[in-house]
């Protein structure tokens, strides 16, 4: 599942756009929510560098190359300049830091491999709370100093992006 | 043959160039500056040597450290490409000095026809058309004047004898404008020069550029190679080169072809050069200048005619004869180039810098693409904006040009601006499609190239897909401690509330 609030430029509005698995059809195979439109898809490729998008019968070829939290998109021919602008906000150390409640968000894009925790458990600081795989490297995400668990918001096997927020943290 | 060249060029040209002179079984020597170390110009190279700095007039532009390199490292010819040291008829004397092959025409020649009105005067004695024009004392009477605008046909243009910018110069459509013209045009020249001579020129509305590749060998031999319309031009410099031109009848084709070869014997050329005209709309052409180079647009004459244009500058150089004469020389089909520019359409084509992040060029029948980039190539500020030439060919200008749509709408670029989304508006325009252009119908025309309407769903659904791969534009933050490989990630290690261990 990947879900995400974009900014599509044009001075429109954020965009919430999903991409559930599909669990009858291949890999590839998505249902796409964009805003409150749904559809089909599927794409083959490479996230890091881009491929095919087949949505309703039409092949569209893409590009991507995301910079901090601006994809620069080349698909069928146009390009666009999309923004992840949650992320900004998202961004592990910029919230906790200084407020008693903490977000733990995920430091890398990836799939949540455990989740250690269930809302309401207390725990340690440096225990292990989720763990997380990218790119064949696994890591595991504590907290620096004890607290309880607020709120779980990511399930084991969910794909992630940078700066998703996976749980909510509060002081015990 | 020669054994080795010197290539005294950078980006696409030097590529290109480099090409063909392997294909000969030449081997290529490379200069390059500090930001062009990595260029793909030195990839190609057998050899490759640094001129230390940046900025072209401390690196391609010095052409004694230029000779030196040849020299030293056993260099037969030097090919100056286009622009830089191409058109110095000093650098081309220093290599003769030095004993090295200059590629393309004689210092002598460069330098006649590097001054514009010398060159002008020795054409129109060898009967080449000039712009028609009456100079007189600048200071004649308004009967005179009147007189002699007559003789030209209106409209005509008074130009400053001083002139420049556009100060002291008139367009006057009809004899009655001619006394107000004229005076003010006199106030404004004397004021702006301390000069208030004037000079008449009929004033040509809405010309074609279209110019005659010629070649000459060093036996006499000259022959023109058609024609190349280049009319599409943002403040003099082109963007879209096509031939044959649309706006020529074989006739006049074979007049202007005729005048160039005129032009090239009037002054004993060798090598490729090109005979620039003004095409009027009824017909008439007038020689504008010579250029003594290779042109960037070149890749158009040899599609249409089959033949290797630096192949052919590289034997008539060694001193063999053209290898064709203007009987074995036809206009095969119709070619288009299009020159892809690092510059951004919507905000007044200002040149986009960075790196090139996905670059991946357009393969197809009849689809040529000499780059000077590759994927990875960092576009900086201190060269000309030109990434690479798109060129289709087709049997008829219908067919290059749906070729070339596709090609453009076929070629993955980001990282910088291009102006790819300009060139498709473009060649959609009515105008361009039925070849109805002129050298200023860029300045007149509103090319929209606003794609403000931000992204649609097939592009937000592909872009939340990429967003489960690692960002590639971030640069990893340096980690203090020398923690394992899990711990490079920015903003865990800015000493924040919630980290990995």
């Amino acid at each position: 599942m990947i879900r995400v609030h974009v900014d599509p430029g044009g001075g429109r509005e954020l965009v919430e756009v999903s991409l559930e698995r599909s669990e009858s059809r291949s890999f590839s195979a998505f249902t796409a929510h964009v805003g409150d439109r749904t559809c089909d898809v599927e794409i083959d490729g490479t996230p890091a560098r881009g491929g095919t998008l087949r949505m309703s019968g039409k092949v569209l070829p893409f590009r991507v190359w995301r910079h901090d939290d601006v994809i620069e998109l080349w698909l069928a021919g146009e390009t666009y300049t999309v923004r992840l602008p949650q992320r900004v906000a998202q961004r592990a150390g910029e919230v906790g830091a200084s407020t008693p409640t903490g977000e733990l968000t995920a430091p890398m894009p990836g799939t949540v491999l455990k989740i250690n925790v269930a809302r309401g458990d207390s725990f340690e600081a440096h225990d292990p709370l989720v763990v997380m795989e990218s790119m064949k490297m696994e890591m595991s995400l504590s907290s620096p100093r004890a607290g309880r668990v607020k709120e779980i918001l990511c399930g084991v096997g969910d794909l992630v992006v940078l700066g998703q927020l996976l749980a909510k943290l509060e002081d015990d | 043959m020669f054994k080795k060249i010197l290539i005294a060029n950078r980006g696409e040209i030097a590529v290109r160039i480099a090409r063909t002179a392997q294909q000969m079984g030449i081997k290529v020597v490379a200069v390059f500056s500090d930001p062009d170390r990595y260029a793909p110009h030195v990839a190609v190279a057998d050899e490759a040597y640094a001129l230390e700095g940046e900025a072209a007039a401390d690196t391609y532009l010095r052409g004694d450290r230029i000779i030196k390199i040849a020299r030293h490292h056993g260099v037969d010819a030097v090919h100056p490409g286009y622009g830089f040291l191409s058109e110095n008829a000093d650098f081309a004397q220093a290599c003769l000095d030095a004993g090295l092959t200059f590629i393309g025409p004689t210092p002598e020649v460069i330098r006649t026809l590097g001054d514009k009105l010398e060159a002008k005067k020795i054409l129109a004695a060898a009967g080449v058309p000039v712009v028609p024009g009456w100079s007189g004392t600048g200071h004649d009477s308004l009967e005179e004047v009147a007189e002699q605008a007559e003789r030209i046909g209106y409209p005509v243009l008074i130009k400053a004898a001083a002139g420049g910018g556009g100060k002291g110069m008139r367009v006057v459509r009809e004899a009655a404008e001619l006394p107000a013209a004229l005076e003010g045009a006199r106030h404004e020249a004397g004021a702006a020069f301390s000069d208030a001579r004037v000079f008449l020129e009929k004033y040509i509305v809405k010309p074609r550029h279209v110019e005659i590749q010629i070649f000459g060998d060093q036996h006499g031999n000259v022959v023109h190679l058609f024609e190349r319309e280049c009319s599409i031009q943002r403040r003099h410099q082109k963007i879209i080169e096509e031939s044959p031109s649309p706006a020529l009848e074989p006739g006049r084709r074979g007049a202007m072809g005729e005048a160039a070869v005129r032009a090239a014997r009037a002054i004993n050329y060798t090598n490729a050069g090109t005979v620039e005209f003004m095409l009027d709309q009824d017909g008439s052409f007038y020689f504008l200048e010579v250029n003594t180079r290779l042109q960037v647009e070149h890749p158009v004459t040899e599609m249409i005619t089959a033949r290797d244009l630096v192949h052919t500058q590289l034997e008539v150089a060694a001193g063999n004869p053209l290898p064709f004469s203007q009987f074995d020389l036809k206009q095969n089909g119709h070619a288009m180039e299009c020159r892809i520019y690092a510059e951004d359409a919507a905000r007044g084509f200002l040149p986009s810098i960075g790196k090139l992040a996905i670059y991946e060029p357009p393969i197809g029948p009849n689809v040529r693409v000499d780059s000077g980039v590759v994927e990875g190539s960092e576009v900086t500020v201190h060269y000309d904006p030109m990434l690479a030439k798109l060129i289709t060919w087709g049997r008829s200008r219908d067919e290059s040009l749906a070729r070339m749509r596709w090609a453009l709408a076929h070629w993955p670029i980001l990282g910088v601006t291009t102006n790819i989304q300009f060139l498709r508006t473009l060649l959609d325009h009515p105008a361009f499609v039925s070849g109805d252009i002129h050298t200023q119908f860029l300045d007149e025309t509103d090319i929209e190239t606003d794609t403000s309407g931000g992204a649609t769903d097939e592009a937000l659904i592909a872009a939340a897909w990429s967003t489960t791969a690692p960002a590639r534009g971030a640069t990893p933050t340096p980690t203090p401690d020398g923690a394992g490989p899990t711990d490079h990630i920015g903003p865990w290690r800015a000493g924040q509330a919630w980290r990995a261990s």
